[in-house]
């Protein structure tokens, strides 16, 4: 597979909210304004690349050599939240109104199902450094992208008179599933 | 609605011009009939019996949904009914009644009554009904499958399905003339490109529908096959073919148009059509489905609140 196949199939065809189903925790509560989701998007895409590719490193040269693989997820989860202690800490300084936007979303990246399960992807998969570096920036982008389309029409559907018992969180998960249908157009395209 | 009385002292505007929904829906349906009418004279009753069921269907979900949520009924805007008509144009003749059934309640509840009714759809309900079945029941659109018992005097074969398996060797005996007057199997009111054609210039010179989105949407599938086609003329077929096959011409003029989930500014609206045009090429020749349409225009739903963003400038704004 070539880098440009991995980068659509990463993006498009395998996206990891809208195919994969990982992660829609923050994809349902961080789109209802556009500012935090972008916001969101940009947290996720650090904190995916980065984990990503750092994760890749401690399993090839620690955790292969010293026989310790069963350790696998206690080690990454434990880079992931440093990485997104790293990103919490420079919101609250920089960007205190992101901070505030984002909320208990921000630390719940830990827990993302999307960084976590993108890095177990790339080492089950066995791919190289370079093309974990890639896959991982495809997921992120992709992760974002999806985010930011959602919240694009989640803005509109505030403004539209939703039934009572469909408002909010519910029309947000019929729309997501609405959402991943859409995507099933790029289905089989790599 | 109107008031009558001639002495009054009031605000601007003074006369309404008469054009209300139920105006757009009945004008979009008399544009439709010609395309329909041909799909209920090549299919006979059958066809006529999926369109009426279809109809009926709609405005029995938007009067039940009505009911449900205490809203006042609806059905008499006739928004109902189109959308029953533009899904019964674009299944085949053979859907069973459950078929339909199940793709209208989709449709009226799913896509359009739950996002508050008429005007606050993000996509289309049309496509939405009909994207559900195609992922749930496939078999039921696999045209050579499920229309392989008529003879209408040409080959029943599903001309994107004979170029997806064939290459463009299984579509020789297609002709662009016999493609525009109906000659090929396909849904109800999608085969006969003439048809749609008028439909679509009299919505156009009527004002019900922006010429920016079907004439853009057409540039797309047009150049993206040209492009295909002059890279790999033995594996994708020619333009013209991509014009008249499918849903491409009801997609243009009656599915991507649709009001609140298309483009308002123009810059938008020609990012919108083409870019479901190059999307309906690209799922026809590399994705998995035989016919694109309806997901590239859903996807170009999904991105059309992002396109709204570029809007002109406000009056007298600095900087």
């Amino acid at each position: 597979m070539g880098y440009m196949e991995i980068l659509i199939g990463g993006i498009f065809v395998n996206n990891i909210l809208l195919a994969q189903f990982l992660g829609n925790c923050p994809f349902l509560g961080t789109s209802k304004k556009m500012e935090t989701a972008v916001g969101m998007a940009m947290a996720v895409v650090f904190v995916l690349v980065l984990a990503g590719v750092i994760t890749w490193v401690l399993y090839a040269f620690f955790l292969v050599p010293y026989k310790l693989v069963y350790m696998r997820t206690i080690a990454f989860i434990l880079v992931i939240a440093s990485l997104v202690q790293f990103v919490e800490m420079f919101l609250k300084k920089s960007i205190p109104a992101l901070y505030a936007g984002l909320g208990i979303f921000l630390p719940l990246i830990t827990t993302n199902c999307a960084v976590f399960g993108a890095c177990i992807l790339n080492i089950d998969k066995e791919l190289n450094f370079m093309k974990t570096l890639v896959q991982s920036t495809a997921y992120a982008v992709g992760f974002g992208l999806a985010l930011i389309l959602f919240a694009g029409v989640r803005e509109r559907i505030i403004l539209a008179r939703v039934p009572k018992p469909l408002q909010d969180t519910s029309i947000g998960l019929v729309t997501a599933g609405i959402l991943s249908l859409t995507f099933y157009a790029f289905k089989g395209m790599i | 609605m109107l008031n009558h009385n001639k002495l009054i002292v009031s605000h601007a505007p003074f006369w309404h011009n008469g054009s209300s929904i139920s105006t757009r829906s009945y004008h979009t349906m008399i544009a439709a009939l010609p395309a329909v009418l041909m799909g209920i004279f090549q299919y006979g009753p059958r066809a006529l019996g999926v369109v009426s069921l279809s109809i009926s269907f709609a405005i029995l979900w938007e009067l039940a949904i009505n009911k449900i949520t205490r809203r006042t009924v609806s059905i008499g805007d006739g928004n109902a009914a189109l959308i029953g008509l533009l899904f019964a144009m674009l299944l085949p003749a053979t859907s069973p009644w459950w078929l339909v059934a199940t793709g209208t309640f989709v449709a009226v509840v799913i896509g359009k009554h739950i996002y508050g009714g008429i005007g606050g759809n993000p996509f289309n309900p049309v496509l939405i009904g009909f994207a559900i079945l195609i992922a749930a029941w496939r078999d039921f659109f696999d045209f050579n499958e499920v229309l392989v018992n008529y003879d209408l005097g040409f080959a029943m074969v599903y001309p994107l399905a004979a170029v997806k398996h064939l290459g463009t060797a299984g579509i020789e005996s297609f002709s662009t003339a016999g493609l525009l007057l109906g000659q090929q199997s396909g849904g109800i009111g999608s085969t006969f490109g003439l048809g749609l054609i008028f439909g679509g210039m009299y919505l156009i010179a009527r004002g019900f529908i922006r010429w920016e989105i079907s004439l853009s949407f057409l540039a797309g599938v047009f150049i993206t096959a040209l492009l295909f086609n002059l890279n790999n003329s033995n594996l994708y077929a020619g333009p013209f073919f991509h014009l008249f096959t499918g849903y491409t011409l009801i997609g243009a003029f009656f599915l991507a148009p649709e009001d609140s989930s298309s483009p308002v500014n123009f810059i938008p609206m020609l990012i919108y059509g083409a870019g479901a045009g190059v999307m309906t090429v690209l799922i026809r020749n590399i994705g998995s489905y035989v016919d694109g349409v309806v997901f590239a225009i859903l996807l170009m739903n999904l991105i059309n609140p992002l396109c709204d963003k570029i809007r002109p400038k406000a009056l007298g704004k600095v900087g």
